[in-house]
């Protein structure tokens, strides 16, 4: 058996665990080292995952349905504050189709930045009902703010990702573009570095591989930011080695 | 869209039964029936509360009796649906259609953070099983009258006939692991079996699930 089939029988393997609900910490943590390893964007691992997924969440229906209390539905609505969103959050960004990537729009010039908030390069993002238009909208104010950095994130995962900031009064985002949707249960973790200590700044998921989201942390204080893979909903120190690092230079 | 809705809603007569047992198992109405799913996410990511109310009505019966099942207790239950269900109206995109049926992914969903407290709160969960033991826990407040259960029913037949399919050794290991919130180490703990045992089980349980379930033939 080769390599690669002996991987993808192991990962398989854990892969139907998983989705069971069925590995430890430990192994979770090892399933994510065998894939980042493996690659994370192998189409047969993301098949057999997606697969396993599949019948997992349906052993569900194997059950009984259960009584359920009147009026559950209206108070799932109320805590999340539900309301029809205004189309006028619509917020123009460069459409990842558009070949035009995110980076050379936004790194550095503020040509750059006029053409993101003209939204000449066409396309749109429509935020998540919570979050996500506010996001965008509020990126997009930062960026134009005089003295507004925007520093990239380097590493071994594909997909752009930018950390904007300003020292003035400690707004910052992290945005990107094209990262590798994770397995399920897993969150990418931001850390805001002072020295050696790392503090946690925030968990994100892809959304279609696009991404706007806070930074909780003052990053004009840190020397670097880094992104690791962790269990949801995220954790208080690294597990492993960042995917993605950035160094916050004093001006 | 609304006519769209009524067509897919009628479909099932005109589909016929839910086609069962052999390789394939799930054609015809399940596909009508993630249809209309996935233009109910796409409603509720345009933040339509009627979308989300149908959809909650359609599957939380189902999630309830996964989440009691998992952590016999139904007011932990009841959290764990409401919470999982609130993630889905606040990041409705969270679904990826290419990955699943939207009814599959709701239950992982559900599934995880059951699974996640129970790892989290395993004495809690010893006091429970005494506490519960042959005895029906039923919730306090009125129950809502369970309505749009249309292909669900058939649903539930493939997916126990699937299960029965099983050899008792690979059954036994997957409804420990999935229902039963037990990780792979704790059911070889359990049943006094090697781990690779219980992984090898698991294995050959999944993929003929898989076949069964999901169509496809490794």
């Amino acid at each position: 058996m080769s390599r690669s089939s002996q991987e993808h029988e192991r990962i398989e393997e854990m892969l139907a665990a998983q989705a069971l609900g069925g590995l430890s910490s430990r192994e979770l943590a090892e399933l994510d080292e065998l894939r980042l390893e493996h690659g994370l964007d192998c189409a047969e691992c993301l098949e057999l995952e997606s697969a396993y997924g599949e019948v997992a969440g349906r052993l569900a229906f194997a059950l009984e349905p259960a009584a359920v209390p009147k009026g559950a539905a209206d108070r799932v609505l109320r805590r999340a504050g539900a309301g029809r969103r205004d189309e006028g959050d619509v917020v123009r960004l460069p459409s990842r189709d558009s070949g035009w990537r995110w980076s050379r729009a936004l790194v550095g010039a503020a040509a750059a930045v006029v053409l993101l908030v003209g939204g000449a390069l066409g396309g749109y993002l429509v935020g998540k009902p919570d979050s996500g238009a506010a996001d965008s909208q509020a990126l997009t104010r930062l960026i134009a703010e005089p003295g507004t950095r925007v520093v990239e994130f380097r590493g071994t995962t594909r997909g752009t990702l930018h950390v904007a900031f300003n020292p003035a009064d400690e707004a910052a985002y992290v945005f990107g573009s094209e990262l590798p949707p994770l397995p399920a249960g897993r969150v990418y973790e931001l850390w805001a570095f002072r020295g050696r200590n790392p503090a946690p700044s925030g968990t994100f998921e892809t959304d279609g591989g696009v991404v706007i989201v806070p930074v909780s942390a003052d990053v004009s204080r840190a020397s670097m930011m880094a992104v690791t893979i962790e269990r949801a909903p995220g954790v208080k120190k690294p597990t492993k080695p960042p995917i993605l690092t950035a160094e916050i230079a004093k001006a | 869209m609304a006519q769209n809705l009524e067509t897919l809603e009628r479909a099932p007569a005109e589909f016929g039964p839910l086609a069962g047992g052999a390789a394939g198992g799930s054609v015809g109405t399940a596909d009508v029936t993630d249809a209309r799913d996935r233009e109910l996410m796409a409603r509720i990511a345009r933040a339509d509360d009627d979308a989300f109310r149908r959809l909650f009505g359609r599957y939380a019966p189902t999630a309830m009796a996964l989440a009691q099942r998992v952590l016999r207790q139904p007011h932990l239950a009841e959290e764990t649906v409401q919470e999982a269900f609130l993630s889905v109206w606040k990041n409705p995109t969270a679904y990826d259609a290419q990955r699943g049926s939207v009814r599959a992914w709701l239950m992982s969903t559900v599934h995880h953070r059951a699974v996640d407290l129970v790892r989290r709160e395993e004495a809690q969960r010893r006091r429970a099983d005494e506490a519960v033991r042959d005895v029906d826990v039923a919730p306090e407040d009125p129950a809502e009258v369970i309505v749009d259960q249309v292909g669900l029913p058939e649903e539930r037949a493939a997916v126990r006939r699937a299960l029965e399919d099983l050899p008792a050794e690979q059954r036994q290991v997957i409804e420990l692991m999935y229902f039963g919130g037990r990780s792979q180490t704790q059911i070889a703990a359990e049943l006094g079996l090697p781990l690779g045992t219980v992984k090898s089980r698991t294995l050959l349980g999944m993929r003929r699930l898989r076949a069964a379930l999901v169509g496809l033939e490794r």
